[in-house]
């Protein structure tokens, strides 16, 4: 009988900084290696077993696989099991790409090829412009103004901080580099996959503010509507990767050699968030979190914000550039060569992931043709969909290592509906933050194997074992990314209307009303080792 | 025995395997054909394990290369990797997703290799050399297809001398037979084979590019010494006349009594390629 094996949705990516799912789960080069995750399903009545899963083969030679096989045992009828591998994509062009996994349990085998997006970004430092680059066109945006900490970074004063200011994580502080490249930065420090117990995060940059966008499609085009990136996402996806690989490559320039300042201006002084015409002060992450594993999550979860923030604010149901698409109309003969967006986003509510916050945006589209340009503004105010809203939590407080014990992390999620959600509905993992920095992380599954009891009940679950050497009291957080489970067969409009990778957890608030940042753990727990 | 990979050579021209094939189209999955010039194209080879022992995660590579004898590792054009697991003594068709577009050179005839391997537990040997007849690992499928014009034909092809030193090679042709390409339709199945094979005439080879009809009486079924400078190729061309619906002619590269390297045309009168071409 032949296997009934299928992989519902796109293959994702994790980034190897934070290991979180990039925007949309789509494959950036610049950060070179990164994950490729699937859920893999029995979509047959009858179990699955002793099976194997690899990837076969990939379409894009620059995709370089490091290849490996993984058991897949008794699978269950409509259970999800996520398994990922190691690619370095340092190599690729961007497009959209194949992979071939095969699954094989005794003479059946499937093959089953799916689609990934892979974009390029890139920097320019002399213009300070970013270029996210695809099939269907290229997309630079310029940042004129950030939202951050009135501290801007490590290498100046904290004002709002009780202690002195903190210059500590500046390595080379006096030596500030003139033009950082921070997606070099990035992809660099992606390339070594080393943790740096010392990160301390200090990021200058937390949210979008204004900036200036123009798409070049490729090739130009006649009539109203041009093509989506990848025929799928919405351009404003492209620009909330390069949100998250900012707020991510600022911080980790800015803790390297202080060098993650990298507006327009230089200063990204703009201080109205709220967009009500009142100067407010950005909460600071860096001066609550502590020791490097805190600052990884810290910076992950800040650059989800970010992810989230622009998401929020462009809306899903349809983003400025194809509503500036629709209410400019080109004459007849015209082709478009051109569109630029300005954007000035605000923020009247604290931007905490997995709620429903309001953003706001202020936008002027332009379309340039052959023959004219055409204008088309709003303002907009709009609510951040990816919700939750409530998660449940469930781990031991005490893990005694000398009595083998495993620290068992469960945990379920609930969306706005109070519906569980359940299997390949989420990419969930558990970070934990140990005494001296040190950081690790699981999965966790709703596979109804290893450690999680039942399979689909919607209560994710993952361990892992503590070591001698792991004594002390540590801290986890459990972070919940929703999935893109648009269908290849979806028309593009109805497939970029689904976005995933939304960070749903909502242990960081970023308010404004100056101070610390809301930045709240899931839970600890105290690890005893013998003496 | 412990694991053993093996793709499968030619039999009896170790140069025409069964187990490296290419599928034509958009649709990887498609069905097997002749590569179309300037379209998508993906290779598959069937993989063995001969051993005893499973293999995790073994290397597929997959290459092609102009219609030529001796290539090796270095002269080849790399096209994709791929990997497979294999149970002792399973055998799998592994595809090579990333896409071949042949191109628009040699009138788009172009030879296809794949060589299977483990990095530790079955390594290639240490050589860029391919060595197919011997190799295991390692399999080619060399064939082109030539439609004779007003019964006349021409192929070029090169000879590869991949060393560091220069060499002497002899090419000899040597007329085949329909039978040794039955077991080939399988992953050739657009390719049709003429009822009957039919004559060849002045088969040889000529050093030019574009022969004229005229000098195709020169030609030399068998040149000696041909004289390859390190690290370089030469070209030449097989010609002939073919009366009937079809013959086959294989070109033997050889190093004293060594053959080193072969390919295989297959010629066609117009009328066989056209019936060819409308699947009758």
């Amino acid at each position: 009988m032949a296997l009934q094996m299928i992989i519902p949705n796109r293959p994702f990516s994790t980034e190897p900084i934070t290991g979180m799912m990039l925007p949309d789960g789509i494959f950036e080069i610049s950060l070179g290696k990164q994950r490729i995750n699937a859920h893999f399903t029995n979509s047959g009545a009858a179990p699955v077993a002793n099976a194997t899963v690899y990837i076969e083969s990939v379409s894009h030679p620059g995709i370089v696989i490091t290849p490996a096989t993984f058991p897949l045992n008794n699978v269950q009828s409509n259970v999800a099991h996520l398994f990922g591998w190691d690619a370095d994509f340092s190599a690729c062009s961007p497009g959209k790409h194949l992979v071939s996994f095969i699954v094989e349990s005794g003479a059946s085998k499937k093959r089953i090829i799916k689609q990934i997006f892979v974009t390029h970004v890139s920097f320019n430092t002399a213009t300070k412009e970013f270029t996210a680059v695809t099939p269907e066109g290229a997309m630079t945006v310029v940042f004129d103004t950030i939202f951050g900490p009135s501290s801007r970074g490590c290498c100046t004063p904290r004002p709002n901080s009780p202690k002195e200011p903190d210059n500590s994580c500046c390595k080379d502080k006096h030596q500030r580099k003139e033009q950082p490249n921070v997606i070099a930065i990035l992809g660099e420090v992606a390339k070594k996959g080393t943790f740096d117990r010392d990160f301390k995060l200090c990021s200058p940059y937390y949210l979008p503010g204004k900036l200036h966008l123009s798409i070049v499609p490729t090739p130009s085009f006649s009539g109203q509507f041009g093509d989506l990136p990848f025929q799928d996402p919405w351009w404003k996806v492209l620009i909330a990767i390069i949100a998250a690989l900012l707020a991510l490559g600022a911080a980790i320039a800015e803790a390297i050699d202080g060098s993650g300042d990298l507006t327009t201006s230089g200063t990204g002084t703009a201080t109205d968030i709220d967009g009500d015409g009142i100067p407010d002060d950005c909460c600071d992450v860096g001066v609550t979190v502590s020791g490097g594993g805190s600052s990884y999550v810290a910076a992950g979860l800040l650059a989800a914000a970010a992810v989230v923030a622009t998401i929020a604010a462009a809306s899903d149901k349809i983003d400025p550039v194809r509503r500036g698409q629709k209410n400019t109309i080109p004459a007849a003969g015209e082709i478009t060569i051109g569109e630029t967006l300005e954007m000035s986003f605000a923020y009247p509510e604290p931007v905490k992931a997995g709620t429903a916050f309001v953003a706001g945006l202020k936008w002027l589209y332009t379309r340039i043709t052959t023959g004219a340009s055409y204008t088309y503004s709003a303002t907009d105010l709009n609510k951040n969909v990816h919700v939750l809203t409530h998660y449940d939590i469930d781990a031991p407080d005490v893990i005694k290592v000398y009595k083998r014990e495993r620290f068992i992390v469960q945990a379920s999620f609930f969306d706005e509906n109070e519906k569980i959600l359940k299997g390949s509905e989420l990419f969930v993992q558990c970070y934990a933050v140990g005494p001296n920095g040190e950081l690790r992380r699981f999965q966790l599954q709703d596979h109804g194997q290893s450690d999680d009891q039942k399979a689909n009940d919607g209560i994710y679950t993952g361990g892992m074992y503590f070591s001698t050497k792991d004594g002390g009291l540590w801290t986890y957080y459990v972070i919940a990314q929703d999935i893109n489970n648009a269908q290849p067969d979806m028309k593009p409009e109805d497939a970029a209307q689904i976005v995933g990778g939304m960070v749903l957890t909502g242990q960081l608030t970023l308010s404004f009303d100056g101070g610390t940042c809301e930045f709240v753990p899931d839970g600890h727990v105290n690890v005893i080792v013998p003496n | 025995m412990a694991i053993q990979l093996e793709i499968e050579d030619g039999n009896p021209a170790w140069y025409l395997s069964h187990d490296v094939w290419t599928v034509p189209g958009d649709n990887p999955e498609g069905s097997p054909g002749v590569p179309v010039v300037g379209n998508n194209c993906y290779l598959w080879a069937r993989v063995h394990n001969n051993g005893t022992t499973p293999v995790s995660n073994a290397t597929v590579r997959f290459y092609w290369a102009n219609p030529s004898v001796g290539f090796d590792r270095n002269t080849a054009n790399f096209i994709g990797t791929a990997f497979v697991s294999l149970a002792a003594s399973e055998v799998a068709e592994v595809l090579c997703l990333t896409p071949w577009v042949p191109v628009f050179v040699n009138n788009g005839h172009e030879c296809i290799l794949a060589e299977a391997f483990h990095p530790s537990a079955d390594p290639l040997p240490a050589s860029p050399v391919f060595n197919v007849p011997t190799d295991r690992h390692v399999a080619q499928r060399n064939l082109s297809v030539v439609v004779a014009a007003n019964s006349m034909f021409h192929m070029a092809f090169e000879i590869h001398n991949p060393g560091r030193k220069p060499r002497r090679f002899e090419v000899a042709t040597q007329l085949g037979k329909f039978e040794e390409l039955r077991t080939l339709q399988t992953v050739l199945p657009d390719v049709k084979l003429p009822p009957k094979a039919g004559k060849v005439e002045f088969v040889g080879f000529i050093d030019k590019h574009c022969p004229t009809e005229a000098e195709f009486k020169n030609a030399k079924p068998v040149v000696q010494a041909i004289e390859v400078a390190a690290g370089s190729r030469k070209g030449m061309t097989l010609v002939g006349k073919l009366e009937g619906d079809g013959a086959l002619i294989h070109v033997l590269q050889k190093d004293g009594e060594q053959i080193i390297g072969g390919l295989s045309v297959l010629v066609l009168s117009e009328k066989a390629a056209h019936a060819c071409n409308k699947g009758e």
